[in-house]
């Protein structure tokens, strides 16, 4: 049965504007606001360097692996949808932006050092000179099709909001339960980068705006080599926690105009 | 021969319609003039973004004080020499971002509403172990200065301290110096906290100097509150057009004095000084 008329014409019209101007969407008639964000996992080499390069973020979308990850990313890594690109139903004005660390989650055997068990709890946390070394040792760059632009270092761009303890000068290392041995003190785990809260992140009064279809990354760029302490680094008498991996996460927050079509 | 004028004017008519005629060689030559005559090669600067700008210089003091004196910054780009690392260890874009030596650069303009102060330890790097990278600060030192350096220390914060409330952070015009603050008075906008900042017990002690133990497992100190939204904004923001000669300078009017490597101390310190800035630019091929 052939369709009515005004159907018809309405699909040969979306047909020709298509074919004729590239534009299927007229317009992106929704809206909302949300996080973004793209994570890479940075694993010293044997001798405890976190090599120089540039490692792009927003590259690996959920289900694929990269950045840093052996197995899929999943979307604790990223919600990003598309690899280095705006999806094509969507653009961005992006308001804030911000680096975090300081937790690497369990991740499955297959991503640690050949022979470890999943990491025990004390080896999963990220010794606060090691962040330090990655968040001073670290621009944040944006990645355009012909040129790229450093933003700043990672330590000057806030996460927005963490755990912390509920004192300002958390001067007391956590202790094991019923374990008086000194050596078993762990490191302050609630540290952040900034002092933080959403209210406290810099806003961008320019924002950077993403159009749909538009190729981009954001990069961390680590122009020098840094030490940091690996696992099997001991000191004599001492069996150190030590830095397995630095799980850092980019995120922004941004404005999202889209369009939903089946 | 009425024809032939009707013709012309109907040719008149369809160029008065279509416009004036693009010539490519018409415009070559007013841009030529522009450049040749005024000196003025862009009409606008149509492109706008804010981003941080920094520059860092190193004091590798070691065991000695730092001395009194100006230092300059926002002098050397990525890629130069100089701001107090080796010779053989060419900035990179961790320790500058400017491109361009004591000036702005001829296509951009800068509002600069915030600026920042940091003392940063430069890479960490194992002194003894292999794959010492060959950028390395640390091992391109002098040896007499990578003695008393211990690459793998914090900041010590009472060092932190006397460095921040000892120089004074100056910005530099063609003909002028003016001091804008200690560096104490500019926070960064980000960076480590809830660091554990007990001292006495807690800084390695000549059992074991260069080596980590559990009690130097600690953050590094970091410039007031470490929030964007806690810096000072410049109500009356700091103007630089393109081509303007600037730089800024950090003045030491005292010699410091410093922790050696056996009293906690890392020998070595970066003061870096980085600017939140509107900036308008224009991209030429």
């Amino acid at each position: 049965m052939a369709l009515p008329k005004k159907i018809q014409e309405s699909v040969s019209r979306q047909g020709e504007e298509l074919l004729e101007t590239g534009r299927r969407f007229n317009h992106f008639n929704q809206i909302r606001q949300r996080h973004f964000w793209s994570t890479h996992l940075f694993k010293p080499s044997p001798t405890g360097y976190i090599n120089a390069g540039a490692f792009q973020l927003f590259a690996v979308p959920t289900g694929q692996s990269g950045q840093g990850f052996l197995t899929p990313l999943t979307e604790l890594e990223t919600n990003w949808k598309s690899a280095s690109r705006v999806p094509d139903n969507q653009n961005f004005e992006i308001t804030e932006i911000g680096v975090s660390l300081f937790t690497t989650p369990q991740l499955p055997e297959d991503q640690i050092v050949e022979g470890e068990e999943l990491l025990p709890i004390d080896h999963s946390l990220l010794r606060p000179f090691d962040a330090v070394s990655f968040l001073q040792g670290t621009v944040i760059a944006i990645t355009y099709l012909t040129n790229q632009v450093e933003l700043g270092l990672a330590q000057d761009f806030a996460q927005a909001s963490g755990p912390t303890v509920g004192v300002y000068q958390p001067s007391d290392k956590i202790v094991l339960v019923g374990d008086d041995d000194e050596n078993s003190r762990q490191d302050v785990r609630y540290a952040t980068n900034g002092f933080v809260g959403p209210g406290l992140r810099r806003r961008l009064k320019i924002p950077i705006l993403l159009q749909h279809g538009e190729t981009f990354n954001f990069t961390f760029v680590i122009p020098r080599a840094f030490f940091v302490f690996p696992i099997n680094f001991l000191v004599p008498n001492k069996d150190l926690p030590s830095t397995v991996f630095i799980y850092a996460r980019f995120d922004f927050w941004a404005t999202e105009s889209f369009v939903e079509q089946s | 021969m009425a024809q032939p004028r009707r013709r012309r004017r109907r040719r008149k008519k369809e160029e008065q319609q279509k416009g004036p005629k693009f010539s490519l060689r018409k415009m070559v030559d007013r841009q030529i003039d522009e450049v040749l005559r005024r000196g003025q090669r862009y009409d606008a600067f149509d492109q706008i973004r804010q981003r941080h700008f920094w520059s860092t210089f190193l004091f590798a003091y070691g065991d000695g004080p730092i001395e009194s004196g100006a230092v300059d910054i926002f002098k050397v780009i990525p890629g130069g020499v100089g701001q107090g690392y080796p010779t053989n260890v060419p900035l990179t874009l961790r320790e500058t971002n400017w491109r361009n030596v004591g000036r702005v650069p001829d296509n951009q303009n800068f509002v600069i509403t915030e600026l920042g102060c940091t003392v940063m330890r430069p890479s960490a790097q194992s002194p003894n172990g292999p794959d010492i990278p060959l950028n390395s600060i640390f091992a391109n030192l002098p040896p007499t200065v990578q003695a008393a350096v211990n690459p793998l220390l914090p900041i010590n914060p009472d060092d932190a301290a006397r460095i921040l409330y000892g120089m004074v952070l100056e910005m530099s015009f063609l003909t002028n110096n003016v001091p804008l603050g200690w560096c104490s008075d500019f926070s960064q906008s980000g960076g480590i906290h809830a660091f554990d900042p007990q001292l006495d017990t807690e800084y390695p002690g000549p059992g074991s100097p260069g080596q980590p133990t559990e009690d130097n497992q600690l953050g590094d100190p970091v410039n007031g509150t470490p929030a964007a939204a806690f810096r000072r904004k410049l109500e009356v923001p700091i103007l630089l057009q393109h081509g303007e000669t600037m730089g800024m300078r950090l003045n030491v009017h005292r010699p410091i004095t410093l922790r050696n490597n056996l009293q906690g101390g890392a020998g070595w310190a970066e003061v870096r000084v980085d600017w939140w800035a509107t900036e308008s630019f224009v991209e030429y091929s």
